[in-house]
């Protein structure tokens, strides 16, 4: 049971490949971090595997069955910044059951205090943001959770509290994670296994 | 010694919010309630604390860039002088530098290469542009790219030349540094460090304390709104046993690199 990703490759400008032939595989439960350098195509990665955009070569696939229009996809993606993530023009309570109903035990895990659900986005910080795309990512349907450099904007203390709650989520519901980050004493703290795309990167020079 | 005269001194400052909860009702919320802490020339002060804890704020306030709905109270001093809106207004740009935390602050539909070149002498704007790409490692034809053709640390580099600028005496970096890669990263912070040694203030605002302590001089922990500590930058070493506030030492000691861990009084916070 696994999320795979065969022969991907990708670039903007033709021909500039970021990278090419690169195979990954995120299996139930599994923990997977993925450093890069800034530029080295760690976003783009994330974006494929979540089926945001087409790789230009290779393809993505996942053993359930395709999500049906309307429903919750098996693979999440949490993005870098949460600011671009979220309507503006919507209070946070939409925001966040924009899919599902998260209950309040989660929302406490999470330290999501009540009083924001009444805010517009523009009123919480980038952390506080980032615990509702966090949840809301949570949807009881979710296989697999590509993690893109999402605690860059928590403090010391948060970024622990969360790390922690989120892997005993993924651990308990058998949730594949890969953690994208260019922090290598986060990933070695976190990860069960780790694969670099600057020596993915090499291997095509070669 | 490095030189002592003070270029930024903020006291009690205080910042509220008037939110219309239905029709004409209105309430407020006061998420900076008194926060203190001041630069001298040549040195660097990092800020860290809880995201929330009103980081961002106090430089959109020093800037004078809050929104409308905004109170602010209390004193803030430039080189002796009060800092009124005017002066801000004057200054800011100028003598007065920001690094915004967010990669939104750059125009979605200008090539980047022209958003560096913004407040350069027209002269030999483009000359420095490219100078500047060169220093940051973004290549010439990334010019020509928009924001969102670029990765997020491409954008913070990109954010960062836009600060760049002759005769600046105060730079106010928000969060530099999250999403760029090592050899990037000890560009910006030696730049820093480069601006305070000619002779700026810098007030860097960051969770980065590992990187911000290779190169600030002391470091101000905010909590809830408040100034919790001031204290040496040496101060943040092994166990943190010579910072005064839990807060600061429970921020040094959940660093992945220390202990990655968080003391069951400092959740009860949370």
């Amino acid at each position: 049971m696994a999320l795979r990703g065969t022969n991907l490759g990708f670039y903007y400008n033709k021909n500039e490949w970021l990278f090419r032939n690169l195979n990954i595989e995120l299996s139930y439960g599994e923990i997977l971090g993925i450093s890069g350098y800034s530029g080295s195509g760690k976003t783009s990665l994330s974006r494929i595997l979540a089926n945001y955009i087409e790789p230009i070569e290779g393809f993505v696939e996942i053993d359930e069955k395709r999500a049906a229009k309307g429903e919750a996809h098996p693979i999440q993606l949490i993005y870098q910044h949460p600011e671009k993530a979220i309507n503006p023009k919507w209070k946070m309570k939409e925001v966040l059951e924009e899919s599902y109903e998260p209950d309040d035990a989660i929302l406490e895990r999470f330290g999501i205090r009540k009083e924001w659900l009444s805010r517009y986005p523009i009123e919480l910080s980038g952390g506080e943001l980032q615990r509702f795309c966090i949840v809301r990512a949570l949807h009881p349907n979710t296989k697999y959770i590509i993690a893109d450099e999402i605690s860059t904007m928590l403090d010391a203390v948060t970024q622990t509290v969360i790390w922690r709650e989120l892997l005993d989520i993924c651990k308990e519901r058998k949730i594949g994670v890969a953690i994208i980050s260019h922090e290598a004493a986060l990933i070695s703290r976190l990860c069960d296994r780790i694969i670099s795309l600057d020596v993915s990167a090499k291997k095509i020079g070669a | 010694m490095k030189e002592s005269k003070q270029i930024l001194s903020v006291e009690n400052l205080k910042i509220c919010f008037t939110q219309y909860v239905k029709g004409l009702k209105t309430r407020r919320i006061t998420p900076i309630e008194s926060l203190n802490v001041s630069i001298n020339a040549g040195e660097i002060m990092a800020v860290i604390g809880a995201s929330g804890s009103g980081k961002s704020l106090l430089a959109h306030a020093i800037l004078g860039i809050l929104p409308g709905n905004a109170l602010c109270e209390g004193d803030i001093t430039y080189c002796g002088q009060p800092l009124t809106e005017e002066k801000k207004i004057e200054l800011r740009g100028k003598e007065i530098s920001f690094i915004p935390q967010s990669v939104n602050y750059l125009d979605p539909l200008m090539r980047v290469s022209e958003q560096v070149k913004i407040g350069l002498p027209k002269k030999d704007a483009d000359k420095q542009q490219k100078e500047l790409f060169h220093r940051y490692g973004l290549k010439e034809k990334d010019g020509e790219l928009y924001p969102f053709q670029l990765s997020g640390g491409m954008l913070r580099r990109v954010l960062f030349a836009t600060s760049i600028r002759d005769n600046i005496k105060l730079v106010i970096a928000d969060e530099p540094t999250p999403g760029i890669h090592p050899e990037a990263l000890s560009t910006i912070l030696n730049q820093l460090r480069a601006f305070a040694d000619d002779g700026a203030a810098v007030m860097l605002i960051t969770h980065d304390i590992v990187s911000a302590l290779t190169v600030c001089d002391r470091v101000t922990v905010l909590k809830d709104g408040k100034t919790i500590e001031t204290t040496m930058a040496e101060n943040f070493s092994a166990d943190g046993r010579h910072l005064q506030h839990w807060y600061s030492r429970a921020l040094w000691n959940a660093l992945p690199q220390n202990s990655f861990s968080v003391h069951e009084e400092v959740e009860a916070w949370l």
